[in-house]
């Protein structure tokens, strides 16, 4: 070939080379901006979930329809497109039909009629940032969040929310983190509480110490109070907070994302019961603090959710469990593919 | 010399990659198969970057299995790659061998595209990636080093690493980029690998000649079984795989290195990855300048020089006290050794080694050196678990204190190669 021919060619393969690139990137873009469960139900079969996964009925999510029957709601990780997206499943019977919806969260949760999404966002999907949504999954604002998110929560009537980040670290298990625990108003997008600039005390006298870190906030009913567990060192603490006073108080120590009772009478919480990363759940009677250990012995790193006065939910590689929160019994697998559960009580 | 079919504009690009004094001189064969390298570099860095990810994450593999079959087949190439050296010294054929190596490795990213989610079927492709890896170097290298003066192979290697290291440090940050634009869809990444992988295929297959006078000479010089052991035979070389292998052997390797950088200097652990792309950058900044340095005042001295900057690394994962912006220091020392030492020692070897049995020998030294870092990183996963990062990597800086005295002592004694030469 001559010198030109060469050249002609390589021109034509550089060309045809970059074109096909970038057409098939921009082809698959679009496909994950449409949304992502076409109407009508389909079945995810073993092929895509590996040997030994049951089928999982899918369908397309338009609402959190709380009418008549409790929802649950998740981030699926079913391995294919849609994974790391929010799905709706019956609580009654969550294996049913998963209902998935075009928001991909990071972490998500949802009472009275809102939820709280965290997921990537910001410029070129570098950041982070928390999407406010409604009951039919629209986006009614969202706010830039520092950090890599851990864990979000949304007050019983939506008004509302806590997300914590990580700012320096990525998880609770390295023992060398640095979190950032915020109050928002979701109604106007405000931040009502940066917990650490919030003093705190205990038995009464002011209470400070080193490397402060909030983490896991969890919202009584009342719209004034909440819990959140603070660490500081390879201590951690129970605090009790009011948004109207602006206080923090040391109720106990050892106790690390709480999380209410429906009927506000219990914590439900993971304790450190060996080296770092090896947590347990627990739960704590708020009139007599009395702590009982829940059945499981694998670690668990979540902040639980209660199912409902008597049964306590948290997600554990990639699947949703469920033990009796009184300490009997065992734990047992809800629902596969899954994690971050948050349930919309029925109305 | 090697024909290159455009010879202008690729001696012109060449004058500008080098600088405007044109004190570096390097051939257009060395930037040609620097251009097909830094392609299919970007190519199969997006895969390598994002593979353990995939198998992990999407498909369930547990990284301990990863990391054995990773062991297994490292281990298999390395075999494949002297018999692909061999046939290249014995026909002539470097650029055709090459071409089968960079081939095999285009066309297993279409193949991640069509074999699902089988765990099996990927493995089989990632050996085909790492066969066709182990194929295509040694003759690559031997077509460098024949189109190469000897006194400046040093500078030669270092502007084709630096190509290639550009590769490394491109293909990362257009995986993760797709990665973040489209987050659980990995089929992009594949694809776009394959079209990088094509176009450095493409350079190489239209652009890059065997030399003629290699080709047609007649009969051809027989390179035979008996010669390669004659060549390992000889004293000069055989001094430098025991030298080479024996550094190797006090190497930790990079996943290790980050792995106990992030420890104690307190990286985050999604700066990792920015930490391997800086570390790729000085690379490639320092390539040439440490290859140039190699051709004026002795390779061997550069090479062993290399290590001593290993050992600050070393260093820097158990020095207490050691703040985030020491890390800056670890980067550039780490950089400057893979820029003092991967170039250098091909150099060192091409200059020894007769032309008819080039490929072959490198080949030979690739599969030394990068079996003895095989037991080292087994070494030191093992000992990390027994006796701690700390100990284990006190352990690896006095082994490579002892390696690089011997490295210097064998390397001036009985593989001496004369600086200017």
């Amino acid at each position: 070939m001559r010198r030109r021919t060469r050249l002609a060619v390589l021109g034509g393969v550089v060309a045809v080379c970059l074109t096909s690139a970038i057409v098939y990137v921009g082809m698959s873009v679009a496909r994950s901006h449409r949304t992502n469960t076409p109407p009508g139900i389909h079945i995810v079969s073993g092929a895509t979930l590996g040997p030994g996964a049951d089928p999982v009925r899918t369908t397309r999510a338009s609402s959190v329809d709380t009418e008549g029957d409790s929802k649950l709601l998740f981030v699926s990780m079913i391995p294919d497109r849609t994974a790391g997206s929010l799905a709706v499943a019956p609580l009654s019977d969550p294996t049913s039909l998963r209902a998935i919806a075009g928001l991909r969260c990071e972490r998500v949760y949802y009472a009275g009629e809102r939820g709280l999404c965290v997921t990537r966002g910001g410029l070129l999907n570098t950041g982070y940032v928390a999407k406010v949504f409604d009951s039919s999954f629209h986006v009614e604002r969202q706010y830039s969040l520092p950090g890599i998110p851990s864990r979000a929560r949304v007050s019983p009537d939506g008004r509302f929310g806590a997300t914590t980040m990580f700012v320096r670290g990525d998880s609770y298990s390295t023992g060398n983190f640095s979190t950032r625990t915020s109050i928002y108003d979701l109604e106007t997008g405000k931040e009502v509480a940066n917990l650490e600039k919030l003093p705190v005390t205990r038995d009464g006298e002011p209470f400070s110490k080193q490397n402060f870190n909030f983490w896991g906030v969890t919202f009584a009913a009342d719209d004034d109070h909440f819990y959140a567990s603070l660490g500081s060192g390879s201590d951690t603490y129970l605090l009790e907070g009011s948004m109207r006073d602006r206080t923090l108080r040391v109720l106990t120590t050892a106790v690390e994302c709480p999380s209410l009772s429906p009927d506000g009478k219990r914590i439900a919480f993971k304790r450190l019961v060996g080296e770092r990363g090896d947590w347990r759940l627990y739960v704590l009677d708020l009139a007599t603090m009395k702590v009982t250990r829940l059945a499981g012995d694998d670690p668990i790193d979540d902040q639980a959710e209660w199912l409902d006065d008597d049964h306590v939910m948290y997600g554990n590689d990639d699947k949703l469990w469920v033990v009796p929160a009184d300490g009997s019994g065992a734990p047992k697998k809800l629902l596969s593919f899954a994690f971050s559960p948050a349930v919309s009580r029925a109305s | 010399m090697y024909q290159v079919a455009d010879s202008g504009v690729l001696a012109r690009g060449g004058r500008a990659l080098v600088g405007r004094k044109g004190r570096i001189k390097v051939s257009a064969t060395v930037v040609l198969l620097g251009l097909t390298s830094l392609f299919t570099d970007i190519s199969s860095e997006m895969v390598t970057t994002i593979l353990p990810l995939y198998l992990v994450l999407s498909l369930g593999l547990s990284p301990f299995a990863f990391g054995v079959i990773d062991g297994i087949q490292q281990g298999a190439s390395s075999l494949v790659r002297v018999v692909a050296g061999f046939t290249a010294d014995r026909f002539g054929r470097y650029k055709e061998v090459a071409v089968v190596g960079y081939g095999l490795s285009a066309f297993t990213r279409i193949g991640f595209l069509l074999v699902g989610r089988s765990v099996s079927l990927i493995g089989a492709l990632v050996f085909v990636d790492r066969t066709g890896k182990g194929i295509r170097t040694a003759p690559r290298d031997a077509m460098i080093a024949l189109s190469t003066p000897k006194e400046e192979l040093g500078t030669a290697f270092g502007v084709h690493r630096a190509l290639d290291t550009a590769g490394a440090v491109i293909g990362p940050l257009i995986a993760f980029s797709l990665l973040i634009l489209l987050p659980h869809d990995f089929d992009p990444i594949f694809f776009v690998s394959f079209c990088f992988a094509l176009i450095g295929l493409a350079i190489l297959v239209l652009f890059v000649e065997n030399r003629r006078d290699r080709v047609e000479a007649e009969p051809l010089p027989p390179v035979t079984m008996r010669s390669v052991a004659r060549l390992l035979a000889v004293p000069r070389f055989g001094a430098l795989l025991v030298a080479g292998g024996l550094l190797a052997l006090a190497t930790m390797s990079d996943g290790f290195v980050y792995l106990g950088l992030q420890q104690n200097l307190d990286f985050a652990g999604r700066n990792l990855p920015l930490l391997y792309v800086a570390t790729s950058l000085v690379y490639m900044l320092l390539a040439v300048p440490a290859g140039r340095l190699a051709d004026k005042v002795g390779r061997g001295k550069v090479f062993v020089g290399g290590y001593l900057l290993l050992l600050v690394v070393y260093a820097a994962i158990v020095a207490p006290g050691v703040g985030p912006a020491a890390s800056l220091v670890v980067i550039v020392a780490f950089g400057a050794y893979y820029a003092a030492t991967d170039g250098v020692l091909t150099a060192i070897a091409s200059a020894m080694l007769p032309d008819e049995a080039r490929a072959t020998g490198l080949s030979v030294l690739v599969t030394v050196t990068s079996l003895a870092r095989l037991v080292a990183s087994i070494a030191f996963g093992a000992a990390w678990v027994l006796i701690g990062v700390d100990a284990a990597v006190v352990v690896f800086a006095g082994g490579l204190v002892v390696a690089a005295a011997l490295a210097g002592i064998i390397l001036t004694r009985y593989a001496q190669e004369p600086a200017n030469a």
